[in-house]
């Protein structure tokens, strides 16, 4: 605290600025949203229907840590739903808990190899 | 009528909607000092966000997402007891009331016992006599043929001055409990009408009721014999064969045929026995 003899000579700030682009859709591919987590299921789904609407599924979970997923819906195309639940779910919950919101970014490459009759 | 949920429900109802915060909703819960809120979306109730809901959620989470989605409501018609019965089947705390499947009304437990409480006899935990008479009306308007059985204790007032009070008490309770076991639920409705006096609505069978009353007396004289109590117990019958009647009449044929038992049992003393039917 200043005495009544001192004075202040002046103040100062120093600002900051970083621009980046806002990601749209902000949840990449998957979105795992733990049972205890600060939003739930109807809190995503509204945002991703103002943000991205009809790109992503919401999947209730039943039990466990985890209360749902929100998929790509263009990921189940490529892979059935059931499987990649289970993949999600397997690796999610070795990183994440009941409290978490995991994002996660899923490649899927199809091989395929034909044999065709010349 | 004083029975019904719709003479003692709160209203208005203080409710939440979908998109507010758990933290908002808690906190008209702590402004209203209310347990819980219904929530409603385009004027219909979708669930309920109670203190509990709260405590189990992140306080950033919006009411969608922490509320209880299985709702358990009733209509405003319903009586007390059923209500109440609800409420213990579901393991809740309370109930949004319905008129139309619109949201009328909030109902406790707590409100509930109040009142069931001004209804039930301290000595033996039955039900009074309005009780009987909300049931009887009520069955008596949807067309039900009812029996009325009235069973009172014969010179209860000499046994209680010979033996004294404590004793007539152990008495009624003992009838009570023999009459309490007996009775099947959704046909049978007991309560303790008064004084010394014991009323059955049944929705049993004529002809199965004599039987079924004899079965009665005898379990009750078996007991009271067990408890080396000298008393006697007569049970007056009166049925009802009329079809569906309008509300307002249903109180007074109810209190006619309460009245014949009541005569009938007074008329079984007389003639030295213990069971007579009228009508």
């Amino acid at each position: 605290m200043l005495s009544s003899s001192e004075k202040e000579l002046g103040r100062k700030a120093e600002i900051s600025i970083k621009l980046s682009e806002f990601e749209i859709p902000p949840i990449q591919d998957v979105l795992v949203v733990g049972r205890k987590a600060p939003i739930g299921p109807g809190a995503v789904r509204r945002m991703v229907d103002a943000l991205s609407p009809d790109q992503y599924e919401i999947i209730p979970i039943d039990k466990g840590a985890v209360e749902a997923m929100v998929v790509r819906k263009s990921l189940l195309k490529l892979l059935p739903l059931e499987k990649l639940i289970d993949i999600i779910l397997e690796e999610s919950l070795k990183v994440a808990d009941e409290s978490s919101v995991i994002k996660a970014q899923v490649d899927v490459t199809v091989a395929i190899k034909r044999v065709i009759e010349l | 009528m004083i029975f019904k949920v719709k003479s003692i429900m709160k209203k208005p109802v203080i409710t939440a909607s979908l998109e507010d915060s758990v933290l908002k909703a808690s906190q008209r819960m702590q402004q209203y000092g209310i347990g819980g809120l219904p929530v409603i979306e385009n004027g219909k109730p979708v669930g309920i966000i109670t203190s509990r809901d709260v405590r189990c959620s992140h306080p950033n989470r919006i009411v969608e997402d922490a509320m209880t989605k299985e709702l358990i409501m009733i209509n405003q018609d319903a009586s007390i007891w059923e209500a109440y019965e609800v409420l213990e089947k579901n393991k809740i705390e309370r109930l949004p009331v319905l008129e139309n499947q619109q949201l009328v009304g909030m109902i406790t437990k707590s409100d509930l016992l109040v009142e069931l409480g001004k209804n039930t006899d301290p000595l033996t935990g039955l039900n009074t006599s309005g009780f009987i008479r909300f049931i009887g009306e009520t069955l008596l308007f949807e067309g039900k043929e009812i029996i009325v059985l009235l069973f009172d204790l014969d010179d209860f007032g000499q046994f209680n001055k010979k033996y004294g009070h404590v004793t007539g008490d152990k008495c009624l309770k003992i009838i009570s409990e023999v009459l309490s076991r007996t009775i099947l639920p959704e046909t049978d409705y007991l309560c303790r009408y008064g004084g010394d006096e014991f009323v059955i609505i049944t929705t049993r069978m004529k002809d199965e009721v004599v039987n079924w009353a004899k079965y009665l007396l005898t379990s009750i004289e078996k007991e009271v014999k067990n408890n080396n109590l000298l008393i006697q117990v007569s049970v007056g019958i009166s049925a009802n064969q009329q079809k569906p009647i309008p509300n307002n009449e249903a109180s007074a044929l109810l209190d006619n045929l309460i009245n014949n038992a009541s005569l009938a049992s007074s008329k079984a003393k007389k003639e030295g026995q213990s069971l007579l039917m009228v009508g």
